[in-house]
């Protein structure tokens, strides 16, 4: 983690509960790419039975595109990892593609999915992302 | 007056779900062997159950509800009390 922090560019988050400050998670923005404003987000950890998913996800993104004005923003998720991959797509992010032997996890290379988030896609996916919020905040 | 039935809440359960998956499912349908029920499409769902019977879940328990029968028991323990 201590790596982490050296780099320039890269941002990690704790996701916190407000009200209870319980620290939900982790989730981070890197591979900041200036010249074509294009960041990667991930390292998204979050505890067993965590509903911050959601939110997580909206603040990320929020920070990338309102507070970075980044074009786009991408994730990688190991092809096997089907939940996650299914998140990303019921986010609404119809910008994917297969990207075989692409991830190295402990000298075993795995396909990975790639989910790229453009701009202009981000006031869509930012209000169906506000509404869940939203309501879950209610409770 | 139509009397509402264990029967009936899992049928509209089982339709909720089916939709915002976008597929057929049974009864026994559960999030846990479904990859396609990720954590989005749960809380779809869940507030989907709530709006259609006018229930609220607690925050507390909303992540345990792991498929049609555990949803439709506890809309059942709302609306038979």
């Amino acid at each position: 983690l201590k790596n982490y922090y050296d780099r320039a560019g890269d941002y990690y988050f704790v996701v916190e509960e407000k009200t209870s400050c319980r620290k939900e998670g982790l989730v981070s923005l890197y591979n900041l790419d200036n010249l074509n404003s294009r960041a990667e987000w991930g390292r998204w950890l979050l505890r067993r039975g965590s509903l911050a998913a959601v939110e997580s996800v909206l603040l990320i993104f929020t920070f990338a595109f309102q507070m970075l004005k980044m074009n786009s923003v991408y994730s990688l998720t190991v092809a096997d990892n089907k939940k996650v991959v299914s998140f990303h797509n019921s986010v609404g992010i119809t910008s994917q593609r297969e990207l075989p032997e692409y991830i190295l996890i402990n000298t075993v290379l795995h396909d990975a999915v790639e989910h790229s988030l453009d701009v202009r896609d981000w006031p869509a996916v930012r209000g169906k992302l506000e509404n869940y919020a939203r309501r879950l905040e209610e409770r | 007056v139509a009397v509402l039935q264990r029967a009936d809440v899992e049928l509209q359960v089982r339709e909720i779900v089916g939709t915002v998956l976008r597929k057929e499912v049974d009864a026994n349908h559960l999030r846990s062997s479904d990859p396609s029920w990720d954590s989005l499409n749960h809380v779809e769902i869940i507030f989907s159950v709530e709006d259609s019977f006018d229930v609220r879940f607690d925050r507390g328990i909303l992540d345990s509800l792991n498929g049609i029968q555990q949803i439709t028991e506890s809309v059942w323990l709302y609306v038979a009390t």
